[in-house]
């Protein structure tokens, strides 16, 4: 007797995942049986509700639920459970009175339903959510949120791993970097200039575009040289005539720093037309490096580009044949645009770069901003599309030379 | 009730029925299909899913009725958001019963909202076991196999360590 018991109790806890399996599989017909059945089975339900009582009680509940069984449908024989159809078990589990957790429970294991709302799902509850149980794992990475390197083995797997560590490192540092006053200071640093104007910048800039073009370097040591220029003007008050040989100063200082071979200092003398000499020059480099006290690595666009675009699904550069993808010039172009703009001095170049993706994507007539896209760049899409709008309407002005001739 | 749009009967599963006009009943499609299948007004459509009881079908009701009155007048969104805002805060108990109702009921705007209810609140915990308390799950892993995942990610894990 007490080992029926067990059987029962066995039964009617049994993981409401495989009863719920078993219901969906129950043809319409099946379910509309359910009233009858429910009827004979609250019937032996009501003996069993006190179950708990051990010894002759329970001998009796059994008997008579062995009569009920027999004479109601001569389905089964009482004492053989297993031999149940499987609607008999959906009853069972109706029944009994169940927690109401249990139904929670039951539909946080129905594959459906949780795959709808892991779509909802930002990655990083996703990422965590794969740790909660075996069935979610395999969900979480049906719903597509899966990190850049999931499909990936062996080297390239590491590779993706430095880069991202790269990426985070870079982050911390551009945080560190970039307190209020630091963008303050840089959003405004030409209002400090006695002689130095907004457009004068944007003269300096567009040239420095054409020299770096016509020298063909490769794309940090652009990003490098506008840095190192507007940080120098931030510290140092320069006089008018001194602020060409400050830009090609800081064009020598970011070849120095990214490029193999690094222009001759007379060359740089010779492209200003003589109005800065070699010394000149040499001066003001001291002077700069003086005045940034050697602190030259600092976060610049190029460092997340890659990540960002891969993040994006945009092709990453392919330096083969030298030419550039078409997705990565957009992207660029987009990045000298927001040098070209004063008023982009004070953002993150992180954002910066986050901004020209989100352009790039626009003019590819692709999705804007995807879950995946939000994670990698850690912007959400209203802070990027802000930024993204101001270099837009930019790029609709008419172009300058430098952008033309390196971009036409 | 006008001749174009009569009304259908409901039973639930608790066995209540319930009145609803055909235009805002047919914004399910089950009961749509069922309506088509049998071909007459007049006949009861009975909801066989357990989940279909009156409390939460008045709910799912007054739902598929207030999204009929936004489409009809062309509500701005945001008071659409804010009435599904509203509609999306219940006892979990109600949320859940409620998915069930519209999956089964084969309704596409409730199902997602309320999904989207449930993706709100397991966002709302931080680890994964924050998740198994909330939601009851028992962890079917063994500590091996969590590092084997965690190590595929490091970064990740280690980020949310901190």
């Amino acid at each position: 007797m007490e080992e029926d018991m067990n059987l029962l109790n066995i039964r009617s806890d049994r993981n409401p995942m495989v009863v719920a399996k078993q219901t969906d599989t129950s043809s319409p017909a099946r379910r509309a049986l359910h009233p009858v059945k429910v009827n004979v089975m609250q019937r032996i339900r009501s003996f069993l509700g006190d179950s708990s009582a051990p010894g002759s009680a329970s001998k009796k509940v059994s008997s008579a639920k062995k009569e009920r069984g027999s004479s109601a449908k001569k389905q089964c024989p009482a004492r053989n459970y297993d031999a149940l159809p499987s609607i008999d078990l959906q009853i069972f589990y109706d029944d009994v009175p169940q927690p109401a957790r249990s139904i929670e429970r039951n539909i946080c294991l129905s594959e459906d339903i949780m795959a709808l709302v892991m779509k909802f799902m930002d990655m990083n509850t996703a990422l965590n959510a794969r740790l909660v149980c075996k069935s979610w794992k395999k969900l979480v990475s049906d719903a597509n949120l899966q990190p850049l390197e999931a499909n990936l083995k062996g080297e390239e797997l590491q590779t993706g791993l430095d880069a991202q560590s790269l990426l985070l490192t870079n982050r911390r540092l551009e945080n560190n970097i970039w307190t209020q006053s630091h963008a303050c200071s840089m959003r405004t640093h030409l209002s400090r200039q006695e002689t130095v104007t907004e457009e004068m910048r944007t003269v300096l800039v567009n040239w420095l575009i054409e020299v770096h073009f016509k020298f063909r370097y490769r794309e940090p040591c652009l990003h490098l040289t506008i840095q190192l220029l507007d940080r120098f003007l931030a510290r140092r008050v320069v006089p008018r005539r001194r602020y060409q040989t400050a830009g090609v100063t800081a064009f020598l200082l970011g070849c120095k720093f990214e490029e193999r071979q690094n222009p001759h200092v007379g060359d740089l003398s010779y492209i200003t037309e003589y109005s800065s000499t070699r010394q000149n020059i040499v001066d003001m480099e001291r002077e700069m490096l003086l005045q940034l006290g050697f602190d030259l690595v600092q976060p610049k666009p190029s460092c997340f580009l890659e990540r960002f675009s891969k993040a994006a699904g945009l092709e990453t550069t392919q330096r083969i044949d030298g030419k550039m993808s078409v997705s990565h010039s957009i992207t660029l172009f987009f990045i000298d645009v927001s040098f070209l703009d004063y008023t982009c001095c004070g953002t993150k170049p992180s954002l910066i770069a986050a901004a020209a993706i989100m352009c790039t994507l626009r003019v590819l007539n692709r999705s804007e901003w995807t879950e995946k896209l939000a994670y990698y760049t850690g912007y959400s899409r209203y802070e990027v599309k802000m930024i993204a709008d101001k270099l837009e309407d930019r790029a609709g002005r008419p172009l300058s030379s430098a952008m033309q001739l390196k971009y036409g | 009730m006008s001749e174009a749009d009569p009304e259908i009967t409901l039973e639930t599963y608790d066995k209540h029925q319930i009145k609803i006009p055909k235009s805002i009943a047919t914004r399910s499609a089950i009961i749509n299909m069922m309506i088509e299948d049998t071909g007459d007004v007049n006949e009861v459509v009975p909801l066989a899913d357990k989940s279909c009881t009156l409390n939460i079908m008045n709910r799912v009701i007054e739902y598929l009725k207030k999204h009929a009155e936004f489409d009809n007048t062309g509500a701005d969104d945001e008071v659409i958001n804010e009435f599904d805002k509203e509609f999306q805060e219940q006892s979990d108990e109600i949320i859940f019963q409620t998915i069930l109702a519209a999956n089964f009921l084969d309704i596409k705007n409730l199902l997602e909202l309320m999904c989207k209810k449930v993706a709100d609140e397991i966002k709302k915990c931080k680890t994964p076991d924050d998740i198994r308390d909330r939601f009851n799950i028992r962890k079917d892993y063994t500590p091996e196999e969590v590092e084997e995942v965690k190590r595929a990610h490091p970064w990740i894990y280690d980020k949310n360590a901190k």
